[in-house]
């Protein structure tokens, strides 16, 4: 009696174990194309490149002996009664030799990561430059930072760099060199069965674009829960409050004034769009909805108030929720339509 | 419960009977995420069981179709340590927002406080360490350094001092528009900070508050400090003033029935330096230029 129970529970559980761990399976490792990563590879590294260019027109400002938060006080913010873990090598120093040659390296970085030219190398280097540079940069960073740093580091794992990159074109012309050489694969992060295919798949993709959908969904549900703590978020005038504030204005909508039954609605959405984002991007009906928000919530910010990065850098992470063959077949399409 | 379906998944031959080191199932994973694909069957043999004991073997992936493109599968025995290492680092990005959302005047929910904290030097270091508090909980009022620049008297034939009054940020001057969001960054981080020269009598009879008080004293002046000794760099001025200015948000009634700009000198004022004279807030005609109290160094 007591065996055949235990038989019947181990063979249920065995079953109900199977079922998630292939789902699980499934839902991280099952291999797929670099598309979507390559859009962010591209539009990551460029960011980080245009991020880097404009610390350099002021830099003596930002870093160094002369900066508006100079290493000492730096210091006093960081290594406090609490301790901190945002150690920079560029606190350490007062060199703008040093603190040049980073930014221009960094810059660069940024420049091979977005054309794609070794890019499991470039990537790792472009992601490490910009975090020291944010850890050097308390009290100028805003969300812009977060995104793209978030982007870079989850760029690191998989392969972007296998598709629309010169990686890409070097490995189908010179397909015996990569074959031959370890360095270059290593350097490229493709290996030599990945040579000349048009859509390589990977497991490492699929992780990564997962880390990225998920962490989205953190920064989504915490970002609407906050939202939901402020009453201008209830009563409606919210939007108009954020269209109003002068710093942020890039273009005069005060005319959205007029409509205020209009305003509270934007208000409204933004809220319950932002706050249930985390459970209607999954559904394959419901995704297109919530895409379609997103691009307009954050296409509003780049345009209206005056983050223009920012909004982009958010669009950009959003194409981790568009499958690489929707993707593909648009590039596809875009490039027989010129042709 | 928990006992059969152990003794279950140990009889039916699901687990791995060897565990190797946490170690060296991090490096192979590193070897998998880092390495040479041309080897792949060969590392995959070289690991056959490199999971953790008592956990059931992974399923083998279904084979794609035909149409499909080939594919580069994970070693199935990596596929733990990536779920463990995701796991980790799910509750590192997890970590500040919870510990943040749980706080209030009383306290900060023990086991959120609990796990920020042990996953601080994680998700700091590698600048995972945020709210996500953007626009909330409502869109506030914007803030900015007014800079009070004069040249030494020696350098004027008058004898007189000379002054220009530069803003940050300003949109004239600082451009392209990240540059400017620097600076806006900047004069929004200088005011969260600021700590008043002096706290009323009763304030100082609080021990704790006063210990407080002085330590952020301290930062707030170094932050000064270190702003105007930059500028007195950067303009090549003897004497820099700094004010901090806060500019309110119009209702749409000031704003459509009685025409006020987003920039109209009632929406601003200036912000008192110290806490005895907080109920005094002087509105400021023209930005930038008149205004009395400030820091000056």
């Amino acid at each position: 009696m007591n065996s055949s129970i235990t038989a019947e529970l181990g063979s249920g559980a065995e079953t109900i174990d199977a079922s998630f761990l292939v789902a699980l399976q499934n839902f991280f490792f099952r291999p797929s194309a670099a598309h979507a990563l390559a859009v962010m590879r591209i539009a990551t590294g460029s960011m980080i490149a245009y991020i880097h260019l404009v610390w350099m027109l002021n830099l003596e400002s930002f870093m160094g002996p002369f900066a508006l938060v100079n290493n000492t006080t730096w210091k006093g913010l960081h290594n406090g009664p609490v301790r901190d873990f945002k150690w920079t090598y560029l606190a350490q120093t007062e060199s703008m030799s040093v603190i040049w040659g980073h930014e221009t390296l960094a810059c660069l970085a940024g420049v091979m990561l977005a054309v794609g030219c070794f890019t499991r190398t470039f990537s790792v280097l472009a992601w490490f430059t910009t975090l020291m540079t944010a850890h050097r940069m308390t009290g100028m960073l805003f969300g812009l930072d977060q995104i793209t740093l978030m982007l870079a580091m989850y760029l690191c794992l998989p392969r972007p760099g296998s598709v629309w990159s010169v990686d890409g074109w070097l490995c189908r012309r010179f397909q015996n060199a990569y074959g031959k050489h370890r360095w270059l694969r290593i350097m490229s992060g493709i290996p030599a069965m990945e040579c000349g295919l048009e859509m390589p798949a990977c497991w490492s993709n699929k992780f990564a674009t997962r880390l990225i959908q998920l962490h989205l969904c953190v920064i989504y549900l915490f970002g609407g829960l906050g939202k939901l703590r402020g009453e201008m978020w209830w009563d409606g005038s919210a939007m108009w409050y954020s269209i109003a504030a002068y710093e942020y204005q890039s273009m005069d909508m005060t005319w959205t004034g007029h409509f205020a039954i209009l305003s509270s609605i934007a208000t409204h959405l933004t809220l319950f769009w932002e706050v249930s984002y985390c459970a209607m991007i999954w559904p394959r009906w419901t995704r297109p909805w919530t895409l379609g928000v997103a691009l307009m919530v954050h296409g509003g910010i780049a345009l209206f108030l005056g983050m223009i990065t920012f909004g982009l850098m958010m669009i950009v992470a959003n194409v981790a929720f568009v499958p690489p063959i929707r993707i593909q077949r648009l590039v596809g399409g875009i490039r027989r339509q010129n042709e | 419960m928990f006992l059969a379906t152990h003794h279950a998944l140990r009889t039916s031959g699901a687990c791995h009977p060897i565990a190797p080191t946490a170690v060296t199932g991090w490096l192979k994973t590193i070897v998998i995420l880092y390495g040479d694909y041309s080897h792949l069957t060969h590392t995959e043999k070289l690991m056959p069981s490199a999971a953790l004991p008592y956990l059931p073997k992974l399923p083998k992936q279904p084979k794609l179709s035909k149409s499909e493109p080939p594919a580069i599968r994970c070693p199935t025995s990596i596929q733990y340590f990536l779920l463990f290492g995701f796991l980790i680092h799910f509750l590192g990005v997890l970590a500040e927002p919870l510990r943040f959302f749980s706080r209030s005047e009383i306290r900060t929910g023990p086991e959120f406080a609990w796990l920020s904290d042990t996953m601080k030097p994680y998700s700091q270091w590698l600048y995972l360490n945020h709210g996500y508090f953007f626009f909330a909980p409502n869109p506030g009022p914007g803030h900015l350094i007014q800079c009070k620049l004069s040249a030494s008297s020696a350098d004027e034939p008058s004898g007189q001092e000379s002054s220009q009054v530069l803003l940050l940020p300003d949109r004239n001057e600082h451009w392209p528009r990240l540059l400017y969001h620097r600076y806006f960054m900047l004069s929004e981080f200088y005011t969260n900070r600021y700590a008043p020269e002096q706290v009323t009598q009763e304030l100082k009879k609080d021990l704790e508050f006063m210990q407080t008080w002085a330590s952020d004293k301290e930062l707030y002046d170094l932050i000064q400090s270190s702003i105007v000794s930059s500028l007195k760099h950067s303009r090549n001025v003897e004497k820099v003033k700094l004010r901090r200015i806060e500019r309110l948000l119009p209702d749409s009634q000031q704003v459509l029935k009685e025409g006020w700009s987003l920039n109209d000198p009632r929406l601003t004022s200036l912000l008192s330096e110290t806490m005895i004279e907080a109920t005094a807030i002087e509105p400021i005609d023209e930005l930038p230029n008149k205004a009395s109290a400030g820091a000056s160094r």
